[in-house]
């Protein structure tokens, strides 16, 4: 009984909630720093989504990461803020800050489950279905000609984890999902983050694995993460490995053409790529428009009408700078426009951002519900002030 | 120890506000479940549940997005020889159209290679089309082929008596020669090979159509190779320039023709105001009810249904029926101010493939006085092929 | 300019189809040649107006001839007539009195200029460049800061300070590569966050003196004759002598049409149609190199009719070629084409003043009249008596004064007198203040802050009434002497930005881009997050007091004293805190509702942030307590300090999607800052190892039950 009681009561303490706060801070600031250099993708992964911090600037200094540092205040929150807070009428207003805050750190874990995003590209008159991940890729594997297309996909965070080597047994044909199957197996391996396939020659000799007199050369990763492109090692075995041996390719993100290959009289392809998601409706630009302050090259807004197509039924809509389209889970931005060097007449492209995201709205309810809190909080304290310092002035004179 | 520490906070008159903790309230079995709880769903967030042997998922599509070339090499994937993208293909010029024979495949075109395909769907077969500027001699060409195929050049009779083919609609030079190939992209000489090749000089350019691959294959194929040869046509694009367009008409007397402008297909001066100008796009354009919604609301008018279209008058034009819009009222299109008392003219002719607007606004007298012309250039309009 | 080269090839088309056919004796039409009139290049206006452009015309003297030495001084009514005329500049519709007062503050580094012992205005300094030029290229008004520009092409500066005012004459030697230089730096680097300061101080010279030469050759085009009186057809038309500027040929401009038909040409004698037509030719290739030169000119003329449309488009101003085009092409501009008359008689009456001022005028009126159809004029008066006002300025005086007094009444505890004037003077101080950016807000029809010059100015308009409030409560004069302190600082230190924004802008109402277009979230999240600055500099402004004090042992047995500054602060944080978190979420939900995600870590979010971190951490630590009175004050002022990074640093750190601009001179303002902040910081702490009884003592009887 002691322990725990000694346990939860650290955990729910204020002096770990000020730690907690102090190393975020840390770790917001050295991460503003580095952004400069080391670019945004890269310092939300080594600071704000990382266990464990273990060099700033190339030292090697040691500290929580942002992930971490976040269950844990999560975790003090819940236990000192609202679960251990006995509720009067004296600190209401803490306790409803404090589920606020709750409610706004459940947003953000909602988000990091179970939502996605990416973009869409789209000239006038083109359509589309699906929209791109920004930053994570996938090996996505189809058998060629046919129609419908099924993607069998594997996502980068599975070669990233477990050492990089991914294995996937044959898939047997089932009913609805992928009536044929795949009748071989695949190995994902030596997969680089950034890299550029180069023949192999007498200025280079890697000491990766050459298919073709191609080899892949691992680059530094860039600041701009549009600018990775990863690469992998694809290996497929036939499961009748009797008669047909297994191959090998090189996969690259930026590859003219997937890897293609034959296993039992059917062609299939092989193509790393970032992840595509599908869309239940597609989008189809009518017109984009975009329109300049007046004698200077600064937009004033821009805005594309669009028709929906969901089914059979169309709808036009006119997205534009903070009025997206939003509809069954998914929320469609007006992010940009290209080309950026376009010059006055040239064709225009509209670009889209697409996000899935559950939680959408609770950050306004826990804004509304935090600042309710503070607004009690701190007026209650205001009236105390206000009241001791009329008393202290009568006392004076 | 909880109590004590309590008492020395509230002496320095500290924790008036949070932290005192009541131990008979305090339930440490529910708040431990809790915790595990919570670890829990913070854990199970990170962790990853997919099965190690299943593909994360199946995606189902109608058409991929990949351009294929089926056993492509490294070479061909990640050489500098890239695959024509859709941007790119919109600031080309004209497309072609073809009939693609049985079992032949499309391969993604690149920069030189206007049509790309695989002869009987043979990946050790290559059929393309290319248009080069000049392009040299027919002699020029013919002796460099003979040389890929490691063959003499042929003599100036057996030029004279090639034979001719149908191709982009024009009579082409048809060329068959077998031997050794050396010419491929693939770099190894392929024995016992043919090389058919289509040569058409068009204005300073030549057109090429040159298929290569193994005699056994090209042999059954050949017939088949003539007919797609012949099936070779330009499309039309969505705003093609004006010299490639599919539409003729007769500038009616008193018009005159304003510069070229992007999009339209001829701009013309019918009055110190108004314009008319003809626009042809690919497909409906939009659709008619949504061009007839825009002309209206440019001229301050409300929207029309689908069922007031329908009831829109009518006239004859390119062989059917194009609807006109009539409109008067304050002209402001995208950018200009409005002009009141102005009048618009439109026609809609929905075509197969494409949708021809014809669009007339000025002051309403000058309109009105372009009436009559604009019934002349509406009957001269026809469509070349 | 593309509706203008119409409807121009609308004349001039017809002047080429006559002329081709004319000149090859075919008679058939040739429409297809109305095109070749459009193939003349026009020079388009660049945004930075770097590029070399070797036509540009000389600095025209007029026909009065080198003589002039000296003009007589424009009077007080003029400058104010001129002032009041309204222009489209920069996207938006100002008065002239700002687009001069800032194209002055830009190129001359003040709002003042002393030329011949008079001392002049922004207005009467543009209108000498653009009326006298001849004598305003000798003004010393190009502000070179650093020597080294024009040492660095070649240029010997020996003779001058390091940084001093050049006249263009004497820069005219140097101009050529001085431009060419500016375009090398453009081209090499296009990213501006590659320039050294060298790079950076060229291309500002070079852009500077462009748009000091476009002030010159404003009425470039209002001097020039067109050859009208050529050939005896064209005197028939025009008179013996036309005058100068478009409206010359606006008098005439049905007949000349008529003239330039073919079938009038063709019925000319054989003899004359030659001569005729290379007068038409002539004709056109003046008017093409002038409407060129107008294009580059001021956008003096408003649409004349009214636009209705539900798209919400600009309305875009027009320069003086655009009205001639309208009126060629027979469009609506009877009142534009009046005013262009009156502004092309300016040249010729420049030296009668009583002329003068009813033709400035009349234009002034007629002017705001067409801005009104699009209820644009409204503002104009109202923001020239706001840069008359100089609101920022005497509420500068106004705190500096009361400090001062505050000062007095620290010295003299017992007197009232100087409390009390402490507390008019502040609140005078406070009104200008506030009128300055409330009359800003309604100009703009914008909520207050929009750009980090606004946040200057509103932050410290906040600090000053929180403090003033605060003192309300408290009557120790503490909050008092802070807030006189505070306003005249941050008065102080907006006028020093206002320069800068001046040469990075032009203006300090510049128009948004897209995603700031809204006024809903600029009222929310950009007012509170800006709260927020305020309270936390505040309260680090209030724990300096505590801490100087304990180090000087200032009041040593006054620990009610000590005990209330400690109140303050806290509640100033508090305060703090809660528009901090309230803004820092409502720009993440702004951001989620324009972008689709809620927090990007980008350094403007992340500056916000850490205040909210800090702010959070020291009530945290306090409530728990961990921190006492010393180090709640500490850390006041570390939070103060996280304020000012949050505020000025994270704009020097180039990236991300709040950054505005240059910054440069910034970064030695904020490292100062920091070196003096630090060693309070670290002064107080060793001085609490050193005398530790100091800090604890009446700490346990400190209440901070607040």
């Amino acid at each position: 009984m002691k322990w725990s009681e000694k346990f939860l009561k650290t955990l729910g303490s204020q002096g770990l909630a000020a730690l907690m706060m102090l190393f975020l801070l840390i770790l917001t600031f050295l991460g503003t720093l580095e952004q400069a250099e080391t670019g945004l993708y890269q310092v939300q992964k080594k600071y704000f989504e990382s266990l464990l911090v273990t060099d700033v600037f190339g030292y090697p200094i040691y500290l929580p990461g942002g992930l971490l540092c976040m269950v844990i205040f999560s975790v003090n929150l819940l236990v000192g803020g609202i679960l251990r807070l006995r509720v009067s009428k004296r600190n209401l207003g803490i306790f409803i800050i404090h589920v606020g805050i709750a409610v706004m750190m459940a947003a953000g874990l909602v988000k990091l489950v179970a939502s996605n995003d990416g973009f869409l590209t789209l000239y006038e008159n083109q359509e589309s279905s699906e929209y791109v991940s920004h930053h994570q890729w996938e090996v996505v594997i189809f058998e060629i000609g046919k129609s419908p297309v099924f993607e069998y996909r594997v996502q980068q965070d599975r070669w990233k984890r477990a050492d990089g080597d991914v294995l996937l047994p044959a898939q047997p044909g089932s009913e609805q999902e992928n009536p044929m199957g795949l009748p071989f197996s695949i190995e994902i391996s030596g997969a680089l983050d950034n890299c550029r396939p180069l023949p192999a020659g007498p200025n280079w000799f890697p000491d990766s694995l050459k298919i073709e007199g191609w080899a892949l050369k691992k680059l530094a990763l860039d600041a701009e993460n549009e600018r990775n492109i990863p690469g992998l090692l694809l290996r497929m075995k036939p499961a009748d490995e009797e008669n047909h041996p297994a191959e090998e390719a090189l996969l690259w993100g930026a590859q003219n053409y997937p890897w293609t290959f034959e296993v039992e009289g059917r062609s299939f392809a092989a193509a790393l790529r970032k992840i595509r998601y599908s869309m239940p409706f597609s989008i189809r630009l009518d017109n984009f428009e975009k329109v300049d302050h007046p004698g200077i090259a600064t937009a004033k807004e821009y805005r594309s009408d669009v028709t929906q197509t969901t089914g059979n039924s169309n709808r036009q809509i006119r997205i534009e700078m903070n009025d997206p389209l939003r509809d069954q889970g998914l929320i469609l931005f007006q992010s940009s426009w290209g080309p950026s060097n376009a010059r006055p007449g040239d064709t225009l492209y509209s670009v889209f951002a697409v996000v899935r995201n559950p939680s959408d709205h609770w950050p306004l309810y826990s804004c509304i519900v935090i600042a309710v809190g503070m607004a009690i909080a701190f007026f209650q304290k205001f009236l105390k002030y206000g009241r001791q310092q009329a008393s202290r002035r009568i006392k004076d004179s | 120890m909880s109590e004590t520490r309590g008492k020395k906070r509230l002496n320095r008159g500290e924790s008036a506000v949070v932290g005192s903790v009541s131990p008979a309230r305090f339930k440490p079995i529910r708040h431990v479940l809790f915790l595990m709880t919570c670890c829990i769903a913070l854990g199970s967030c990170d962790g990853n549940s997919a099965n190690p042997d299943r593909y994360d998922d199946v995606r189902i599509v109608t058409k991929s997005s990949h351009p294929i070339h089926p056993g492509a090499s490294s070479d061909q994937r990640f050489g500098s020889n890239r695959p024509v993208r859709p941007a790119d293909e919109r600031q080309d010029g004209p497309q072609l159209a073809y009939t693609l024979p049985d079992g032949w495949i499309e391969v993604p075109l690149t920069t030189m290679r206007r049509i790309n395909v695989l002869v009987a769907g043979d990946s050790a077969t290559e059929c393309y089309l290319t248009v080069l500027p000049g392009g040299g001699s027919l002699r020029a060409n013919l002796d460099r082929w003979c040389q890929q195929m490691q063959q003499p050049p042929i003599s100036d009779e057996a030029l004279e008596e090639l034979t001719r083919t149908t191709l982009l609609g024009a009579e082409a030079v048809r060329f068959e020669i077998d031997g050794t190939f050396s010419g491929g992209i693939q770099g190894k000489p392929v024995k016992d090979a043919r090389m058919i090749a289509y040569v058409l000089p068009v204005g300073d350019t030549t057109v090429f159509l040159k298929a290569t691959g193994p005699r056994t294959v090209l042999q059954p194929e050949s017939e088949a190779l003539d007919q797609f040869a012949t099936s070779i046509h330009l499309k039309n694009r969505n705003a093609p320039p004006a010299s490639t367009s599919s539409l003729r008409w007769e500038v009616p007397s008193g018009w005159q023709v304003d510069s070229p402008r992007p999009m339209r297909e001829v701009t013309f001066i019918t009055g110190p105001e108004a314009r008319c100008w003809i626009t042809l796009l690919g497909g409906d354009g939009g659709g008619p009810l949504a061009n007839t919604n825009r002309w209206l609301s440019e001229m301050g008018q409300d929207p029309i249904s689908t069922t007031q279209l329908a009831e829109l008058p009518t006239t004859e034009c390119l062989g059917g029926e194009a609807t006109i819009i009539e409109s008067t009222g304050s002209y402001a299109s995208m950018g200009s101010t409005a002009q009141d008392g102005w009048a618009l003219i439109g026609l809609i002719r929905t075509l197969p493939d494409q949708t021809v607007f014809i669009k007339m606004v000025g002051p309403e007298a000058e309109v009105e006085a372009a009436r009559d012309s604009l019934t002349e250039l509406i009957s001269s309009l026809e469509v070349t092929r | 300019m593309n509706i203008q080269i119409n409807a121009l090839s609308l004349f001039l088309g017809i002047v080429m189809a006559i002329t081709v056919p004319a000149a090859s004796l075919l008679g058939q039409d040739a429409p297809a040649d109305t095109t070749g009139s459009n193939d003349v290049t026009v020079p388009a206006p660049t945004e930075t107006g770097s590029e070399v452009d070797e036509s540009a015309p000389p600095v025209q003297d007029s026909p009065s001839g080198d003589s002039l030495s000296s003009r007589a001084p424009w009077t007080q009514e003029i400058t104010d007539a001129v002032g009041r005329w309204p222009l489209q500049h920069g996207g938006r519709v100002k008065p002239f009195d700002t687009f001069a007062g800032f194209t002055m503050l830009k190129i001359n580094g003040r709002r003042s200029l002393k030329v011949d012992g008079e001392k002049i205005g922004p207005v009467a300094w543009a209108m000498d460049c653009m009326l006298y030029p001849e004598l305003a290229q000798h003004y010393e008004c190009i502000l070179v800061s650093n020597a080294e520009i024009l040492t660095a092409i070649g240029f010997d500066t020996s003779e001058r300070k390091r940084s001093a005012r050049w006249s263009y004459s004497a820069l005219q030697p140097v101009l050529t590569p001085l431009f060419t230089s500016a375009q090398q730096v453009m081209e090499d680097k296009p990213e501006a966050s590659d320039w050294t300061l060298i790079d950076r101080q060229t291309v500002q010279l070079a852009q500077n003196i462009r748009s000091l030469e476009d002030l010159f050759h404003a009425f470039d085009t209002a001097r020039f004759p067109f050859a009208l009186s050529s050939v005896e057809e064209l005197t028939e038309i025009f008179g013996e002598s036309p005058g100068t500027g478009f409206s010359s040929i606006l008098t005439g401009v049905e007949a000349l049409e008529e003239l330039a038909k073919r079938e009038t040409l063709l019925a000319l004698p054989p003899d004359r149609q030659s001569v005729v037509i290379g007068a038409l030719e002539q004709l056109q290739e003046q008017l093409f190199r002038q409407m060129q030169i107008s294009d580059r000119g001021i956008a003096w003329f408003p649409p004349e009719q009214e636009i209705e449309s539900t798209e919400n488009l600009p309305t875009v101003w027009t320069t003086a070629s655009a009205v001639f085009d309208d009126a060629l092409a027979g469009k609506a501009s009877d009142l534009r084409v009046s005013v262009l008359k009156d502004l092309e008689s300016l040249p010729g009456v420049r030296d009668e003043r009583e002329l003068f001022l009813p033709g400035v005028v009349a234009i002034r009126d007629q002017l705001l009249a067409i801005a009104e159809i699009h209820g644009q004029n409204k503002r104009i008066s109202m923001e020239v008596s706001f840069y008359r006002m100089d609101y920022f300025y005497r509420a500068l005086i106004c705190f500096m004064l009361a400090f001062v007094v505050a000062s007095i009444s620290w010295l003299k505890p017992d007197s009232k007198l100087p409390v009390k004037s402490t507390w008019v003077l502040n609140f005078f101080g406070l009104a200008l203040l506030v009128t300055g950016v409330v009359i800003r807000c309604i100009i703009q029809g914008r909520p207050p802050v929009t750009t980090l010059y606004e946040t200057i100015l509103f932050i410290t308009a906040c600090c000053v009434i929180t403090a003033l409030v605060m003192e309300w409560y408290d009557r120790r004069q503490i909050a008092l002497t802070i807030a006189s302190f505070l306003g005249a600082l941050g008065c102080f230190l907006s006028m020093r930005y206002e320069l800068k924004e001046a040469v990075t802008a032009g203006d300090t109402m510049p128009s948004l881009v897209a995603v700031l277009d809204t006024n809903f979230w600029l009222s929310t999240h950009v007012t509170s997050v800006t709260l927020g600055y305020s309270a936390g500099l505040l309260a680090a402004a209030i724990a300096h007091i505590w801490l100087i004090g304990k180090l000087l042992g200032i009041r040593k047995n006054d620990p009610d004293f000590y005990r209330s500054i400690t109140r303050m602060v806290y509640g100033t944080i508090c305060f703090g805190l809660f528009f901090s978190i309230v803004g820092t979420i409502l720009g993440g939900i702004w951001a989620n509702y324009s972008w689709g995600r809620f927090w990007g870590w980008d350094p403007k979010e992340n500056g916000a942030l850490m205040i909210c971190l800090a702010e959070l951490m020291i009530l945290h630590a306090r409530m728990g307590g961990f921190i006492r009175e010393h180090g709640l004050h500490i850390l006041a002022v570390v939070n103060g300090m996280i304020v000012a990074f949050s505020w000025w640093g994270v704009n020097l750190l180039g990236v991300g999607l709040h950054s505005y601009g240059f910054t440069d001179g910034i970064l030695i303002t904020l490292l100062l800052f920091y070196a003096i902040e630090g060693g309070v910081v670290l002064v107080s702490l060793i001085h609490r190892f050193v005398n530790l009884k100091i800090y604890t003592s009446g700490g346990s009887a400190s209440s901070t039950s607040t």
